[in-house]
Formats: structure tokens, sequence, C-alpha cells
């Protein structure tokens, strides 16, 4: 257990101290790429070039942050931002070039349940994937997932319920063997 | 698990954690050079101006007639309290100068 984020973040913020901008970097580098990768579909490249540029602009405005939200939170912000950045720079979407690559990487995997969890994801419109994503796989609360993806809260929670109802219909075969896990 | 939770245990433990790598070390090679240094010398650049041009103003002020004046009229309470305002005005005003650097 190492400082707070809130006290790496002082560290930056008053010494530009690269030590412990690399420990916040360390500390959510996984995750993060783990959401872009889902995000672009599997493109780990892509996924990784914006997970650097995400970190690249936190530490660039990282005097602005005063801890309204949690620092997570924000890099998450920052990071949609990047990747809206980048899809509408790309043409056409990326769900329709990548879709499949996901997919399939996941079977090599022999993960079953993660291969129908993310061809359930798909079915989803690209929004209430994320919102759904940022709540279920991310545990973030509402209002943050307002904040990360600039959106009402309401809308919010309608993606959340709605995508967690296709999703729950979808995936229903899983519920007993896995409740029993 | 009731419904509304399965799915997020579910989830919870099956995501890869994905090693730094060398992530980290990109990230850090892609900043600015620190801005600590660049400050400290602008610091040293304005400070060593303003000494010198107060060293020129210095020599070539007319001090004695206000020495003359002090000491003629002057109490030693009342040359305590000025220079107590001079020096105040001076730490303020340097605040201030560092604050625009």
């Amino acid at each position: 257990m190492g400082p707070s984020d809130e006290e790496l973040v002082r560290r930056v913020q008053r010494h530009d101290n690269r030590h412990a901008f690399a420990m916040l970097v360390k500390r959510y580098q996984s995750e993060v790429r783990n959401s872009l990768r889902r995000m672009t579909h599997g493109d780990a490249s892509l996924a990784d070039d914006l997970a650097q540029e995400t970190f690249v602009r936190v530490h660039r405005s990282i005097h602005t942050f005063r801890g309204d939200s949690s620092f997570r939170t924000w890099v998450y912000r920052v990071a949609y931002r990047c990747f809206l950045s980048e899809i509408r720079k790309s043409a056409p979407p990326l769900e329709t070039i990548e879709e499949h690559h996901w997919v399939e990487e996941q079977c090599n995997e022999q993960d079953a349940f993660m291969r129908d969890f993310n061809r359930a994801m798909t079915m989803l419109s690209a929004q209430q994937r994320d919102a759904v994503h940022f709540s279920i796989q991310r545990g973030f609360a509402h209002p943050d997932i307002a904040e990360i993806m600039g959106i009402p809260l309401g809308t919010v929670k309608t993606h959340v319920m709605r995508g967690r109802q296709k999703l729950q219909e979808m995936l229903s075969d899983w519920q007993e063997g896995l409740s029993n896990e | 698990m009731n419904d509304t939770d399965w799915l997020s245990g579910a989830l919870a433990a099956r995501e890869p954690h994905i090693d730094d790598d060398g992530f980290t070390d990109a990230v850090l090679a892609r900043l600015p050079e620190a801005s600590a240094e660049p400050v400290r010398s602008y610091d040293g650049i304005i400070i060593g101006s303003a000494a010198l041009a107060s060293a020129v103003v210095a020599l070539n002020f007319p001090f004695s007639p206000f020495l003359d004046l002090i000491t003629s009229s002057a109490s030693v309470p009342m040359v305590g309290a000025t220079l107590m305002l001079g020096l105040m005005t001076v730490s303020l005003v340097s605040d201030r100068l560092k604050q625009f650097i």
C-alpha cells in the first residue's frame, strides 16, 4: 500500500515529481489499457497508443485537477475523450472493422464466458456498451460515469439499466453455473 | 448472487492484468522536460537584474539632503517606523513580482 492518489497528485502538482507520476501511471495502466482495448474491440496497438496519449494529457493538465472527483475518474474521463477523438477521425467506425478480431482472440483463449460476454456486448449500442463497461467492469457510480462520458446522469442510468437487462437476457444460460462457482 | 450482481461477480476476476512492460517508461519519455530548472533560471535573471538596477540607482541617488533632513528633524521611533514601512513595501513588491515570473 503506497501513497494515496491524492498525495501523489500533490507531489506532481507542486514539484513536477516524475517518480510520483510514474507511480500513478503504473497504478492505472493495466485497467486503462484493458478498457481501451475493449473500446477499440481488441486492437491492442491502438489501445496502447491511446493509453499513452491519455497519460501524457493527464500530466499536461494535472495542475487543473482540483479533486472534485477521484483521480481515477478523471483519468478515465481523459481516456474516454482520447478514444472519442480517435473514432471521430477514423472511418469506417472501429466497431465494424474490428469486431471479428476481438471475438476471435477470446476464442483462442478458450474463455467461453468472456467470448459470449463480448459477443453480447457487441449487441448493445456504443454508449450503452461503454456505460455498462464502466458500471459493471469498473465499478464506477452513475455520477462518475456521467462525468467520464460527458452525458447527463439520467442518460447514464437508462443506458446502464437497459444494457444490463440485455446482457442478463443474452447470458442467462451462464447465470446458474457461474452463481454456483 | 442476485440478478443485479451475478454479472459483476462473474466479470470481476476475469480481466487479465496487463504487465507494464515498458509502458510507463514510454509515457515518461513523451513528457516535456521538467519545468523546475527554467523557472529557477528566470528567478536568477530577474533577481540579478533587479539587484544591478538597484545598485546603479543607489550609486547615483542624492542621499545627502534626505540624510540631513532625517538627522535634523526626525526622532528615533519615526526613523524606525519609516524603515519598517520601507521593508514591508519591498517585501510586497517582490511577492508580486514572483507571481508574474
